[in-house]
């Protein structure tokens, strides 16, 4: 690979940091082992019950997605910040002529960026419905937006547990926690009483996924990922001015 | 073309910077001395925009830090103590990264390549990435980083630690390649690195300036009165006792007596006493071997201020 040549035409500071971003991501192992473990799971998700059942739908893949990503995300975001916090590199950005709010717009364009990558493996799931079946296709371009609302939303939140700690693993941690609770919050809110259970299961990223998955474009979940991948992305962008006046 | 006024820094209940005023001209090179924990460091942070004050003003650039960040930012070069660098980088890759990051014209990048390429002397490193370089080529890339957009300012922290003396020496010299054409701010505790170096020494002690002047005469602005060192042929007892009667003279000391001849450390508050000394020596008729004002060296200032 010629080294000397991979950031030549990008002029804009935001999409400078990412493809550096990305190049890091993908010059990383931990990154491949993630790509490796995901595949395999999904894979054996969508393929099981397409031969044990005959149906033709990416259901069986997408429904475990909510869960799966709250390992998946916190593990590609967790270096993120973490890893310029630790290495020091935070001090060198800090300091050259760019915003911070461009510095947390690159990381999270590289971490949809990535999952981009991760996800256009799983295109051949929709590529073998279509030629042994009739899917809807509404349905499967439903199911990817709903993919990409909750990566948002999730990328947000690892990147904002990365920007609190020079701890990779803490960072991986608070990340999984926090996701877990937007995973699990549908099931708390069944414990609650009435007004309060509609506003918790409103919180709840599964209900949201699900109807998308569904094939059902509501403006108010796409606000929903939208609103929850601002307010991370935002609260990271405070993270990163606290610790400057520490 | 830099200039504090009252600059303060608190971390929590420890004050690193103490109400700090100092104006440094274009063209200086300026080295900031301290012990470690001094607040050198905090200070060139301030400086770059990395941290604000606590109370007080920086101005570089004749922008206000705090105000005009981003600007402040561009016209400034900055190698920081740890000189943090992506390891996964190549040192080409890096340069062109930091070029385009700086927003340098297109044109304006190769040329300026080449140039820092050449004056850091890293051709023979530059396809290689940046986690297999040695400590020395290391420092010369994060100084090559610093230059790359002919900064008008240079700010370096420490930017001779942990080399070899080979290396160091190197490093100063490319430093000193910039004196006059930039206003150079650097910290070290290497006291020699100072006196080769700069124009001028600013000595920082718990957070304070308590030494600013040209290295090889700052201890004579150190010193509260006037020392002479005095070699005569005379009785070192009636030597001693009938200078230290000599009017302004607070100390009279011998230090050694060789012979006939004897040293005396002369002390006067405000006064020189060469020509009363002068007197005294022809009345006695006592012959003047030597006669020599003593100065403090920079590391006589050095560690009389901060210890």
């Amino acid at each position: 690979m010629n080294k000397t040549s991979s950031v030549s035409d990008i002029r804009n500071p935001v999409f400078l940091l990412a493809s550096k971003e990305l190049s890091t991501l993908f010059n990383s192992p931990a990154t491949y082992v993630v790509f490796v473990v995901f595949l395999l799971i999904s894979g054996w998700l969508f393929v099981t019950p397409l031969f044990q059942a005959d149906v033709s739908s990416l259901n069986s893949f997408l429904q475990p997605l909510p869960l799966l990503f709250t390992f998946l995300i916190p593990a590609l975001t967790m270096r993120s910040f973490a890893e310029e916090f630790r290495e020091g590199t935070i001090e060198y950005l800090a300091t050259l002529p760019i915003r911070d709010y461009e510095v947390v717009l690159a990381k999270y364009l590289a971490a949809m960026g990535l999952l981009a990558v991760l996800m256009l493996f799983t295109l051949v799931f929709p590529l073998i419905l279509l030629s042994v079946g009739r899917p809807d296709i509404g349905e499967m371009v439903g199911g990817y937006v709903a993919v990409f609302g909750l990566g948002s939303l999730f990328g947000s939140i690892g990147l904002w547990a990365s920007s609190l700690t020079r701890n990779q693993v803490v960072a991986f941690i608070v990340a999984f926690f926090v996701c877990f609770l937007f995973f699990m919050l549908g099931r708390v809110a069944d414990f609650l009483p009435g007004v309060f259970a509609n506003f918790v299961r409103g919180l709840s990223v599964e209900a949201h996924f699900e109807a998308l998955s569904r094939g059902v474009l509501d403006s108010r979940d796409l606000i929903y990922w939208a609103s929850g991948t601002i307010f991370f992305l935002s609260a990271n962008l405070m993270v990163l001015h606290s610790r400057r006046w520490r | 073309m830099i200039e504090t006024t009252q600059l303060t820094k608190r971390y929590g209940s420890t004050l690193a910077l103490d109400h700090v005023s100092l104006a440094i001209q274009p063209g200086e090179v300026v080295g900031l001395l301290g012990p470690n924990g001094a607040g050198k460091t905090t200070m060139l942070k301030i400086l770059t925009g990395y941290l604000p004050p606590t109370e007080g003003r920086a101005r570089v650039a004749n922008l206000d830090v705090l105000d005009n960040s981003i600007a402040v930012r561009g016209k400034i070069g900055y190698l920081p103590e740890t000189n943090p660098l992506y390891d996964e980088l190549a040192v080409y890759e890096s340069l062109e990264w930091t070029a385009r990051l700086r927003n340098m014209p297109e044109a304006a990048i190769p040329p300026a390549l080449r140039q820092v390429i050449e004056v850091c002397g890293l051709a023979s490193v530059v396809a290689k990435d940046i986690g297999h370089l040695s400590k020395g080529f290391r420092q010369r890339v994060g100084l090559a980083q610093a230059i790359l957009h002919d900064p008008e300012i240079l700010i370096l922290d420490e930017p001779t630690s942990g080399l070899d003396p080979n290396q160091q020496q190197e490093v100063l010299e490319l430093i000193g390649t910039l004196k006059r054409k930039k206003t150079v701010l650097l910290s070290t505790h290497i006291l020699s690195e100072a006196r080769s170096t700069c124009d001028r020494v600013l000595i920082i002690h718990q957070g304070k300036i308590v030494a600013d002047g040209p290295p090889d005469t700052l201890g004579q602005h150190m010193t509260a009165g006037h020392r002479l060192l005095l070699e005569l042929k005379a009785p070192a007892a009636a030597a001693r006792e009938t200078l230290s009667q000599l009017p302004g003279v607070t100390h009279a000391t011998v230090q050694r007596e060789i012979d006939s001849r004897v040293v005396i450390v002369l002390e006067s508050v405000d006064t020189d006493v060469r020509e009363a000394v002068f007197d005294l020596a022809a009345q006695r008729r006592w012959a003047i071997l030597q006669m020599t004002p003593e100065r403090l060296s920079l590391e006589d200032v050095f560690r009389q201020l901060t210890t």
